[in-house]
């Protein structure tokens, strides 16, 4: 009996031994990897089933954590794709419960038209398109009405609401975006964007975005994709910029957490 | 000494080290890939990891893809070890807002009755399963497909083409105050045992 017990007691040790021996090494790997996220910028990026071609994501950082407007230029350039569409927008984003608020132009083969785009969780998601049609550079907007309702604006003037299924969540993303949905590679899908501005919950005034010089912007055209004019000068420099090769235009690219 | 205690001993001690040193050669190396490390230099990010619980267990293969650290948020990307791009398949977000004294706080606050209204409220609601996750409140589906509808203004029906969406798993923490939520394209089982492994 007390054979037995000694060689369990034995084996007791060297398991204990064994185990700790993995939970350094578990410690180890967990000091690494928290040590390395603390030093990361903050950033969104995407999945999803879409092409996408020009840019997408800013993410307010720190303190303010929610965007309650986004303002941009689009240039409505039509690719004449035989299939599909493309929508231009900006757009605001939350992660929980998931809801994306866009708008800009929808262009397919046959409609090409200013539109208004809304999707809550599991609900049917919606492109609401206008009457009108663009035809110069125009200026997308949404702003935050109240805790429960997002209007868009084109030109300044509102095409239409949405109010959410219950309170909308504050949204932490925001950008602008070029997705192409043909999965026609062959195709030329510009997304042209110009000062893209955003306000965040405590603003009174729209800030200017700022993006990053060095950074390619998509694979078709990068001289006229993305922020064409990004502001050198921004006094404010709290928007962050997504921009990592995540986000490159190759085929079928990621869209993130936005199911469009 | 006796024999079979010898024995014994030996048998006792490989074992012991054979386990050690397979867990040790099946515990993936973490690395941040350095997509994740690129821009905004200038903007360093204010929130801090540490502020907030993190998953504890993750499916085999997995490791920390990206994040996105704010004051009341945290939000972590997982991929498959080694991807060299990212599908929508593969990817599992991690998120978690404490309370914020706004839109969070109130959510918080009402647990298990704001499960109830985001199910009542929701087209889909019928996918929706609350149950509870270490005597939480929390809420489940499983990955499906919704429609994404093009319309005109009038109501005109464009074009309707089908959209997949994750699973997801919600958990709401009312005495740590925090509100969880783990989504992916894996079965709703994983996600739960992600999201109860959370300390």
């Amino acid at each position: 009996m007390s054979q037995t017990y000694l060689v369990l007691e034995i084996m007791l040790e060297l398991m204990k031994i064994s185990n700790r021996i993995v939970i350094l090494r578990a410690q180890t790997l967990l000091g690494m990897v928290a040590a390395a996220m603390i030093s990361l910028p903050v950033m969104e990026y995407a999945y999803g089933e879409h092409n996408i071609y020009g840019y997408m994501a800013v993410t307010a950082n720190g303190t303010f954590n929610k965007i309650v407007a986004v303002k941009g230029n689009i240039y409505p350039y039509n690719s004449a794709m035989s299939s599909g569409h493309i929508d231009r927008m900006v757009y605001a984003y939350s992660y929980l419960p998931e809801l994306s608020v866009g708008t800009g132009h929808y262009d397919s083969s046959t409609i090409f038209k200013y539109f208004r785009f809304f999707d809550e969780g599991l609900n049917d998601q919606f492109h609401i398109i206008s009457s009108s049609s663009p035809s110069n550079w125009y200026t997308a907007e949404i702003t935050k009405v109240d805790s429960n309702t997002w209007n868009y604006k084109i030109n300044g003037a509102s095409i239409g609401t949405w109010d959410c299924d219950s309170t909308c969540p504050p949204t932490p993303i925001a950008g602008a975006a070029s997705l192409e949905i043909s999965y026609g590679d062959a195709n030329n899908v510009y997304g042209w964007f110009d000062v893209l501005q955003l306000k965040r919950e405590n603003d009174s005034t729209y800030q200017n975005w700022q993006s990053v010089a060095n950074q390619s912007k998509c694979q078709e055209n990068p001289n006229d994709l993305g922020f064409r004019y990004y502001p050198t000068a921004n006094s404010v420099n709290n928007f962050l910029v997504d921009a990592t090769t995540f986000h490159e235009c190759t085929s079928k690219q990621s869209m993130a957490i936005l199911q469009w | 000494m006796n024999t079979k205690i010898l024995f014994a001993l030996i048998v006792g001690a490989v074992a012991s080290i054979t386990i050690g040193i397979y867990t040790l050669s099946t515990t993936q190396a973490e690395t941040i890939p350095n997509r994740a490390l690129t821009i905004n230099q200038d903007n360093p990010a204010v929130g801090n990891i540490s502020n907030f619980k993190t998953p504890r267990y993750l499916p085999a293969g997995n490791t920390i893809y990206d994040s996105d650290v704010q004051n009341t948020s945290l939000a972590l990307w997982y991929s498959p070890v080694n991807a060299t791009s990212t599908d929508k398949d593969d990817l599992i977000l991690y998120y978690v807002a404490m309370d914020d004294g706004g839109y969070y706080s109130d959510l918080i606050s009402k647990g298990k009755t704001f499960l109830e209204e985001y199910k009542a409220s929701s087209q889909r609601g019928n996918v929706m399963t609350i149950f509870e996750i270490n005597g939480m409140p929390a809420m489940k589906w499983d990955s499906g497909t919704k429609n994404s509808i093009t319309q005109f203004d009038d109501g005109t029906v464009v074009d309707v083409e089908p959209v997949d969406y994750p699973a997801e798993v919600w958990m709401i923490d009312t005495k740590d105050r925090a509100f969880y939520t783990v989504r992916g394209y894996l079965p709703v089982e994983e996600l739960t045992k992600i999201i109860g492994s959370v300390g």
